[in-house]
């Protein structure tokens, strides 16, 4: 009795993707978890190496706009991500833009 | 902030919600991908919210101006009457629109959603000018 079942590979790439994901809910979020918090932390973390300070809202902005990008071609493909994680994703996207937007610095968005 | 920020803000708001909802919308239907936030009625219902909003502004922020416009100081030593400031701005006004209307026919073409944009941003410009003017004239900070 083997662990687990081995993906089948021969329709393509996303098929070994779909099938990961079908065994393991939790991988399409966070892979988006991780995208967002690589792009967010690393800005920061150069931004503030470089000047001193970092701007969190823009890289917040930054960061969930490629989060938002990445799941809307996930949601190509049928089964790689659910519509609630995408919507998820859409509502922090703008989140993101309102915390820029109302950010105090105005003058400098 | 101040009151020119803060509206400017609230207004880059509803655009930027209007803009992401529909990108991702206009993606699931050219794409015709299986999960689209099309099917989620909630996000759908805010984004013709918010178009109503801006609508909304578009029309309020035209009176707002229109009163700064007809505004008058009646004593002191200043200018006695906006007329400086209010002749050049309404004639220009139909001019501008002219031109504006070509160009964006032009490149948006007819009927397009994308002029709750273009109308709403060009508000924002038409209000923060007028409220510059009436802001300096009445001899406060416009911020």
């Amino acid at each position: 009795m083997s662990l687990y079942n081995l993906p089948n590979s021969t329709a393509g790439a996303d098929d070994i993707l779909i099938d990961t994901v079908t065994a393991v809910p939790g991988l399409s979020s966070l892979l988006l978890v991780f995208v967002f918090f690589i792009v967010f932390l690393g800005g920061i973390s150069r931004q503030k190496a470089r000047g001193g300070t970092a701007d969190y809202p823009m890289w917040s902005v930054t960061a969930s706009l490629s989060t938002f990008l990445v799941a809307l071609i996930m949601s190509l493909v049928q089964g790689l991500i659910r519509l609630d994680i995408l919507i998820i994703v859409t509502v922090i996207t703008i989140f993101s833009g309102v915390w820029l937007f109302l950010d105090k610095r105005a003058g400098e968005v | 902030m101040g009151q020119i920020q803060y509206t400017t803000a609230l207004i880059m708001i509803g655009l930027f919600a209007v803009a992401i909802i529909g990108f991702a919308v206009n993606f699931a239907s050219d794409n015709d991908s299986p999960i689209s936030i099309s099917d989620d009625p909630e996000l759908v219902t805010l984004q013709t919210n918010l178009e109503g909003n801006l609508s909304d502004f578009r029309s309020s922020s035209q009176s707002t101006y229109q009163s700064i416009v007809e505004s008058s100081i009646e004593t002191g030593d200043t200018t006695p009457s906006g007329g400086q400031f209010a002749i050049t701005p309404v004639s220009a006004v139909p001019v501008a629109k002219n031109i504006i209307k070509v160009g964006y026919i032009k490149i948006f073409g007819t009927g397009s959603g994308f002029g709750v944009f273009i109308t709403a941003f060009l508000s924002i410009i038409v209000f923060t000018i007028g409220m510059y003017i009436w802001k300096t004239w009445g001899g406060r900070t416009p911020d």
